[in-house]
């Protein structure tokens, strides 16, 4: 979520709204595990790396669509990324039921396991964390320099605010549309492909309960910046885990996760617009 | 009376950090008001939804790496 988060931060503060982030992350996973599902028993740690610049170019090349639509043709990127979303989950449907089926998985759709070797470390053992959290944490600092120190950084926010003013700036909205898509695409599959190599260990239809989408509440929790999206994304991992928990515990049913999550996305809209609308009581007549 | 909603001029940086923390406050009540509508216990529910995952030491041990790796 974190790393769908920082992708979509800078779409939506370059005005790119990107909804495709949950397809960009299946995609990524896809293209990732394709690779490492056919992995020889004894390869070594190196092919991770390899694996993790996969992923990111199954996320960006899914992105390279809507990107290419909202330039060429000024699409809206809304539609197209969300329908894309669509595609990939069914396309994602198709690789485990046919090509990437394991032969011996009784026929359930998921792929073969992932070789030990080409599974993310485990960096505390006895529990399921993984470089994956670190490699997050990477990334949302390298988005914090990008944001704040960084020519692209200020490039994207004054494309957001002023699109005239970034033109007479010397930018180009066109090439930084696709920017802001291709690494939000990036960073979506390299998500993907951590669940895959990480927790998952196998590619199945249910690679995401809908990281992508709620990566976007992170992100405007987080005011779309770095270090609030941190906090924002360790608050919405919590409700997860919380709802699981729940469900056992007091069997709560797990959609509450949902509900949860959608009033928290909705309060928030509405203290936004309190933040920047005021009612003002107008003179007597 | 008659009111107008207009926009604001300039936003106060303590607005747009104050923002978020509301809007989780009022999620907590609302969800709180939805368990009990549900017929769960409020408080119980919210405390196992948001601090039993990282509170108690058997779920701290078990639960927490998992959700640092929900969290990546």
């Amino acid at each position: 979520m974190l790393l769908c988060a920082l992708g979509l931060m800078f779409c939506f503060r370059a005005g790119v709204w990107n909804i495709g982030a949950e397809g960009q992350l299946l995609m990524g996973a896809a293209l990732g595990s394709a690779l490492a599902v056919h992995m020889a028993p004894d390869v070594g740690g190196w092919i991770i790396v390899p694996l993790l610049l996969l992923g990111m170019l199954g996320g960006a090349l899914w992105a390279t669509v809507p990107a290419f639509l909202k330039t060429r043709f000024g699409a809206n990127e809304i539609l197209s990324s969300l329908m894309l979303t669509y595609v990939a989950i069914l396309l994602l449907s198709a690789l485990v039921h046919g090509p990437l089926r394991d032969p011996d998985g009784s026929n359930f759709p998921h792929s073969r396991p992932i070789q030990d070797g080409a599974l993310l470390p485990v960096i505390v053992e006895g529990t399921r964390l993984h470089l994956g959290a670190p490699l997050a944490l990477l990334a949302a600092a390298a988005a914090l320099f990008v944001h704040a120190r960084h020519r692209l950084g200020f490039g994207v926010r004054l494309l957001g605010l002023a699109p005239r003013a970034a033109g007479y700036a010397g930018f180009d909205a066109g090439r930084l549309t696709w920017g802001v898509l291709l690494a939000s695409g990036a960073l979506a599959g390299l998500a993907g492909v951590i669940e895959v190599i990480g927790p998952i260990g196998r590619l199945n239809t249910s690679v995401s309960p809908g990281y992508g989408f709620t990566a976007i509440i992170v992100a405007f929790l987080g005011r779309l910046h770095p270090a609030g999206i941190i906090v924002a994304a360790a608050v919405v991992a919590l409700s997860y885990l919380g709802g699981e928990l729940a469900q056992i515990m007091l069997r709560i049913p797990n959609a509450v996760t949902g509900v949860f999550q959608g009033v928290l996305l909705f309060t928030l809209l509405g203290c936004d617009f309190g933040v920047r609308y005021r009612l003002r009581r107008l003179p007597a007549e | 009376m008659r009111w107008r909603l207009e926009p604001r001029t300039a936003v106060p940086w303590w607005l747009e950090v104050v923002a978020p923390l509301a809007a989780l406050g009022l999620t907590l009540l609302l969800s709180a008001l939805m368990f009990a509508a549900l017929g769960y216990p409020p408080l119980e529910a919210l405390h196992v939804y948001l601090v039993a995952p990282v509170s108690s030491p058997s779920c701290a041990s078990r639960r927490s790496p998992c959700c640092c790796a929900r969290w990546g």
